[in-house]
């Protein structure tokens, strides 16, 4: 028993030095010349163009279902015209930047860890390195940059999508003008507000990336261990996700942005 | 691959998607902070500013005109307040402005109202000085509140004096005797009509006040963060409603019974006979007796309200002092 | 075909590879254990060794995929342990290797494959230069129709081609073969084997072959080197082996 928790601890220590010198080699590599540009674009649209689509439902309904489901509250209070500006406030500051997170650590972790994992079990990972092409720069460097660039993106068109679908929520029930609307939500929001929160998602992005590439690097006991890398990718990153949200909230407290 | 160059196409159309909405996003709200707009800085000097904080609105007529820019400690008793107001809006301020510090609702962030003057300055010009006036609405209106209640506590023991006579073995017959004690039964009935004048002003005073934070004006946060004092601030108006209805009908009543001593054609008689005055008499007076008692309640409820507590707690140290 | 028997190199051939007292060990067990290997240009070298004997860790060594322990590894006149990645890049860019599984991107056409190590390094700028590199190589091996298929639809010998194909697209000087004919049915096998010795031919290249398979031995080497407990037990030509007496040796021909 004892000795179980000993190794479970063991293995999670191992795990986290793994993650810090397999990010402390990213940003090693991440500014070398001969960038990988093609790669870059390649990754950045199936990460980002081809996540768009989930992220932007996603937002919606989720601006949707918080607007319609704070009403009753805020009725209480006779604060119903203040709808606009919670939402906009805590689409800002949290659900947009967290929802969006996580389903990208759900599919472009899970995809990441399976590409790269299936890429090292098949010795394709070898084969490049043996044809004289960095694996690591061209696989990994590739991949963290366009999740580190594209999660702030989908998180502004969350943001967008979100405050659009509060708009059409707060008019299921009442007539607000979209001037009026706009008004309030510019009124509630601050920058103190979307600095941070672009700040962290940057962070989120660093977070999958490295943790889907760090799973499919180290992928082993063949196709089986695709499978397996692909799903503590994902639970790996989530877990992450919330760290970081965590540590966010600290930091923006500390230096005085709540 | 013939697909590269359409990829590259729909990623940059995303990219450029997410871009503006971005810097769109962050030019909107730098205009709402007045980033970008043409503006003036001017300035005035208060004693506090109860909590206002750099970024808060600065409103003129109602219409928010600018924000707060800095506010910078001078001495011990002089806080510089800046403010950023829209050239546009600034037209129309001018030098004889007042800027006070305000609330936006009972309990919303605070604010610099500039109120007109007498007319009499030119418009601002940058780095303008206005004149500020400093106090809380509140506490002005709990002062008054106060000074009410020991009104009507005055009263009650006038009247409690005068019942006593009455009671008191040939009482009635005393009572019109002593022009004295006519002379006082009409000076608390003078003091009642005061003090429930006061108490319905005061009563409608707060009662706006809680409209505007039913009307969501006020301070979500706030709000949120005690809901129970919003709640509790209702009970209280209510039951100041409450109070001054029965003392306003007291003080009418005992207005038609001194009235009515005086008229013509022996008064003193009929009431003697008519044993339903005297009750009558009586009733006023307990009336007016358990008004008091509910408004001294009342102010014992704002006492343990958080919001007051502050205006309770200096009272309680002047007091000291003396 | 005449191409069986394979090429002998030139009597004064420098030594390609030299390798000695190679040492390495995984979680405390030992793998190689002194091992040395000697091989001349435009020769076939076979290692020949049982599976887990140590004969994958031993090419991945040389082209620097794995660090030894201890030892030394001269690749054409470069101490390979000693070189930065920079140039261990270069060095491998004249090093070919053919994997067991292939190893060809599944991402990417067969094309692509092959034109990925060619815009990586530069070899052939001009597409029409860089097109007639994989129409070369891709008939080498025989597949010139299959050049816009993925690798998941080709059968596995034709993978195996297309690797040796992708291995022989920047003009190798040595190529290393790990297992080249497993998991492949006899006359397939066989096929590959014939590859190789028209490569060899053809492009005077020098060559590590790993397997334990001893028709390959038999046609494909000019010389093999018997591993066995992390050392080179034994060395000479097909015939020479089979009339050595020791038993660990003969065990690998009595079970042909």
């Amino acid at each position: 028993m004892a000795a179980g928790t000993w190794n479970d601890a063991r293995t999670m220590l191992a795990e986290i030095g793994g993650l810090s010198r397999f990010t402390g080699r990213f940003f090693r590599e991440a500014f070398r010349p001969r960038f990988e540009w093609g790669e870059l674009l390649q990754r950045s649209y199936v990460n980002g163009y081809l996540s768009f689509p989930l992220v932007g439902i996603t937002a919606f309904i989720m601006g949707i279902v918080l607007t319609v489901q704070s009403r009753p509250t805020l009725a209480r209070f006779g604060a119903e015209a203040m709808l606009p500006s919670m939402v906009a406030i805590s689409v800002v500051r949290e659900i947009a930047p967290v929802i969006t997170a996580l389903i990208c650590a759900g599919k472009i972790g899970s995809s990441m860890g399976a590409e790269l994992g299936s890429m090292r079990v098949t010795e394709q990972i070898d084969a490049m390195e043996v044809s004289g092409t960095n694996p690591f720069r061209y696989l990994a460097v590739t991949r963290i940059w366009s999740t580190v660039l594209m999660v702030p993106l989908l998180v502004v068109m969350a943001d967008a999508i979100a405050i659009w679908a509060c708009f059409i929520g707060v008019n299921m029930q009442r007539s607000v003008s979209w001037a009026l609307f706009q008004q309030q939500v510019l009124d509630a929001v601050v920058f103190s507000d979307v600095v941070p929160a672009l700040i962290k998602s940057v962070f989120f992005g660093l977070a999958i990336g490295v943790v889907g590439c760090y799973k499919g690097f180290h992928t082993e006991k063949g196709t089986a261990g695709v499978g397996q890398a692909a799903h503590s990718a994902v639970v790996t990153a989530s877990l992450l996700v919330f760290i970081i949200d965590l540590v966010a909230v600290q930091v923006t407290g500390i230096l005085g942005f709540n | 691959m013939a697909s590269e160059n359409t990829r590259s196409i729909k990623l940059g159309a995303f990219v450029l998607v997410g871009l503006i909405l971005l810097l769109g996003g962050l030019y909107l709200l730098g205009t709402k902070r007045d980033l970008f707009s043409h503006t003036l800085m001017v300035s005035a000097r208060f004693t506090e500013v109860n909590g206002l904080r750099t970024g808060d609105n600065v409103r003129y007529a109602g219409i928010d005109v600018g924000t707060v820019k800095g506010i910078r400690i001078l001495s011990d008793t002089v806080v510089l307040v800046t403010m950023l107001v829209r050239a546009d809006e600034a037209r129309h301020i001018r030098t004889d402005a007042v800027a006070r510090i305000a609330s936006d609702g009972l309990m919303g962030s605070k604010l610099v109202a500039l109120e007109a003057g007498d007319g009499s300055g030119g418009p601002i010009a940058e780095g303008a000085e206005l004149h500020s006036l400093h106090g809380l609405d509140t506490d002005a209106m709990l002062r008054t509140l106060s000074r009410s209640n020991d009104n009507l506590v005055a009263i009650t023991t006038d009247l409690r004096a005068l019942t006593h006579g009455l009671n008191a073995e040939g009482g009635l017959p005393a009572l019109f005797k002593d022009t004295v004690l006519v002379q006082d039964v009409r000076a608390a009935v003078a003091d009642a009509a005061a003090t429930a004048a006061n108490a319905r002003d005061l009563t409608a005073r707060v009662d706006r006040l809680v409209q505007g934070l039913q009307a969501g004006q006020g301070a979500l946060g706030a709000l949120l963060a005690d809901t129970a004092t919003d709640r509790r601030f209702r009970d209280l108006v209510t039951a100041l409603q409450q109070a001054a209805g029965p003392l306003l009908h007291a003080s009418a009543e005992l207005d038609r019974f001194t009235t009515g001593l005086h008229a013509p054609g022996g008064l003193g008689h009929v009431l003697v006979d008519d044993t339903a005055v005297t009750q009558g008499l009586r009733r006023v007076v307990a009336n007016l007796d358990t008004s008091s008692a509910t408004l001294n309640e009342d102010l014992r409820a704002l006492q343990r309200n958080w919001f007051f507590r502050r205006y309770f707690k200096e009272k309680e140290k002047e007091k000291e002092k003396r | 075909m005449d191409t069986l028997e394979p090429t002998a190199p030139a009597a004064t051939a420098e030594a390609v590879i030299e390798v000695r007292d190679l040492c390495i060990g995984f979680g405390g067990r030992p793998v190689l254990r002194g091992f040395d290997l000697t091989v001349r240009r435009g020769e076939n070298m076979m290692v020949l060794g049982r599976s887990g004997s140590g004969k994958s860790v031993l090419i991945k060594c040389l082209v620097g995929l794995l660090r030894p322990d201890s030892g030394s590894i001269r690749i054409l006149g470069q101490d390979v342990l000693a070189l930065d990645q920079e140039a261990l890049d270069r060095l491998r860019v004249r090093i070919g290797f053919l994997f067991q599984s292939s190893a060809l991107y599944d991402s990417m056409t067969v094309r692509e494959n092959l034109e990925f190590p060619l815009r990586r390094h530069a070899l052939a700028r001009k597409p029409a230069e860089r097109d007639a590199r994989v129409r070369e190589a891709l008939a080498n091996v025989g597949l010139e129709h299959s050049a816009d298929l993925y690798p998941a639809e080709l059968s596995g010998g034709m993978r195996r081609r297309i690797g040796l194909a992708r291995t022989l697209v920047l003009a190798p000087e040595i190529v290393l073969y790990d297992e080249p004919t497993s998991g492949l049915d006899p006359i397939t096998a066989r096929e590959i084997v014939e590859l190789i010795l028209g490569l060899q031919r053809k492009y005077r290249t020098s060559s590590v072959i790993i397997s334990h398979d001893l028709h390959v031995a038999r046609l494909a080497a000019n010389r093999i080197a018997v591993l066995i407990d992390g050392r080179n037990h034994a060395e000479g030509t097909y015939d020479e082996l089979r009339a050595m007496s020791d038993p660990q040796i003969q065990r690998f021909f009595t079970s042909l």
